[in-house]
């Protein structure tokens, strides 16, 4: 066939992707593309993102945030575990609300509102984090608007499918706390 | 509530980390003033990587290896820096032996000029005469001059030595800073303990924003006040008209003062040339133009987000950095009175968030209080 590519072409096409090419930012841009915070994002717009956004390792056991501390960035998982702990009203202990694995972030709220942090965040084994900061998508929003357009509706239709989750838990919790109407006899 | 990683006694150890860190930030801080007169090519080997940085990044976006984009830029850079150095050659080889045939009869002119002009005030204000010679002071000037510019071209070779080694250093050191792109901020993040990572990224994010505004809103600004200059003086028929729209344009990276001390060079030139009143009137009304056109046009379109600080606190600056570091001083003075400023509002505002936990707008916490229809 015309489009089938010999052997030839192909190791020099490999050879140019070993000389010039970038891969390690390649496959970067590779693992962003998959998230759902960055679907429908041009491929460009992605790289720009991964070529401003830092990451950090962390030790088990590290906070990476407390509840309460005012945010402003978006954390990804790369590697590791990260618990997200809150403190119970009754027994004012930490309880894990849940456990973010490779291709999960949190913390995305604080893109939005700047407010305190709902829960505190701590890696639960060596992890490696990517940060995408507050500023990253206020420059996004000043050169590519429809593009930040896109991510915030990623955003919006992520806190909305959260609502309705919760809606539904709560919808089910009342319904098993309201008393059995009496039997009719 | 502390973490869970919190032991007894970590409050202590917090204090002791801060005023350790706090002590070493000082220790730098005074190491670098000491060693000033070194750090001038890393200084600018850094100002040069930051320059280039975000061209090496545009390549890096679209694939390539950071040391090829780099090396790619170099050769660029080279070719363009080889092609304005035959283009300043060209402009300076006609006009430097000139200035220089010309000065001696120049010089003359101010001499004859000081001696009518001593004349003219012992005639009608006696007392301001007996209170100063206007003669003797030219001639002091004249016999410096003089001095400076007869010397034997062996007395530059200090000034051309260091000139060559910087022009070899700053490239070399800026490439490998370049390359390294963001490793550098990488390794202060790595050390920044997990919970001031924010604020760490805040205040880096926005010192990188003050300086990029300020460096290429500034070298824009310099470009085109120097184009203008030049342009403006050919038109005039002043013969130096490259070379003092070249320096006009350099003196403008020094705020206020740059721009006043172009202007003042630029009348005496225009002065001495033509002999007459008209001619540098219309350098200054020159001069003046390009200044205010600087003020309401240029520096709105290219320095729209550049920090906005007092004029007397620039001043103050600037003479200050004069007095530490002589002419880099005057020119890094603002900028890092920029970095100071920005910094200190990030912290500022940092500090005020944590401490009054600022909730909901009032508009959005009411709106909040309605219950959800999804």
């Amino acid at each position: 066939m015309g489009t089938e590519r010999g052997p030839l072409f192909l190791k020099f096409d490999l050879a140019w992707r070993r000389l010039l090419r970038d891969e390690a930012f390649r496959s970067r841009v590779e693992f962003f593309k998959k998230l759902f915070l960055f679907d429908g994002l041009p491929e460009r717009s992605v790289a720009l993102l991964a070529g401003k956004i830092m990451e950090k390792a962390y030790v088990a056991g590290e906070t990476i945030f407390q509840e309460g501390d005012v945010g402003r960035a978006c954390f990804i998982v790369a590697e590791g575990r990260v618990e997200v702990l809150k403190i119970g009203e009754p027994s004012a202990r930490e309880e894990a609300l849940a456990v973010m694995e490779p291709g999960d972030f949190f913390g995305e709220m604080t893109l939005l509102d700047e407010l305190p942090r709902s829960a505190t965040a701590r890696a639960a084994e060596p992890s490696r984090l990517y940060i995408l900061y507050k500023s990253h998508l206020d420059d996004l929003t000043d050169g590519s608007p429809r593009v930040a357009a896109r991510l915030l509706r990623n955003l919006a239709r992520l806190l909305s499918a959260r609502l309705r989750r919760q809606n539904l838990r709560s919808a089910v919790d009342s319904t098993l706390k309201e008393p059995s109407p009496p039997r009719a006899r | 509530m502390s973490g869970a990683t919190d032991r007894p006694g970590a409050g202590e150890f917090r204090i002791f980390r801060g005023l350790a860190l706090f002590g070493l930030l000082v220790l730098g801080v005074w190491m670098m003033f000491q060693a000033r007169r070194i750090l001038l090519p890393f200084a600018l080997a850094a100002l040069l990587a930051y320059i280039m940085n975000p061209l090496a990044t545009f390549l890096e976006l679209r694939g390539l290896k950071r040391l090829h984009a780099v090396a790619l830029l170099y050769v660029a850079v080279v070719l363009v820096v080889a092609g304005l150095a035959w283009w300043t050659f060209a402009v300076w080889s006609g006009e430097l032996p000139r200035l220089r045939d010309e000065w001696p009869g120049h010089l003359k002119q101010v001499q004859t000029s000081a001696e009518r002009a001593d004349v003219s005030l012992r005639a009608r204000w006696p007392w301001i005469a007996q209170r100063c010679s206007i003669p003797r002071t030219v001639k002091g000037f004249v016999r410096r001059t003089e001095s400076l510019v007869s010397r034997e071209p062996s007395a530059y070779l200090p000034y051309l030595t260091t000139f060559l080694l910087n022009l070899i250093l700053v490239p070399f050191i800026g490439f490998y800073m370049l390359k390294g792109g963001r490793a550098g901020f990488q390794v202060l993040l790595d050390a920044c303990p997990g919970r001031w990572v924010e604020k760490f990224l805040s205040l880096l994010y926005k010192v990188d924003d003050v300086i990029g505004n300020y460096l290429r809103g500034v070298l824009l600004e310099a470009s085109i006040v120097g184009f203008c200059v030049g342009v403006g003086l050919k038109i005039i028929g002043v013969d130096t008209a490259g070379l003092l729209g070249a320096g006009a344009g350099l003196l403008n990276l020094i705020p206020f003062i740059g721009p006043m001390a172009a202007g003042i060079v630029g009348v005496t030139a225009a002065f001495f040339q033509f002999g007459n009143l008209m001619a540098p009137a219309w350098t200054a009304l020159l001069f003046l133009s390009v200044r205010l056109a600087d003020d309401i046009v240029f520096q709105p379109m290219v320095m729209n987000r550049a920090v906005h600080l007092h004029p007397a606190l620039v001043i103050f600056a600037i003479l200050a950095g004069q007095e530490i570091a002589g002419v880099w001083g005057l020119i890094l003075a603002v900028p890092i009175l920029s970095i100071v400023k920005e910094s200190t509002t990030v912290l500022l505002a940092w500090y005020r968030s944590e401490n009054s936990r600022s909730m909901l707008p009032p508009a959005l916490a009411r709106a909040a209080e309605k219950p959800w229809v999804v």
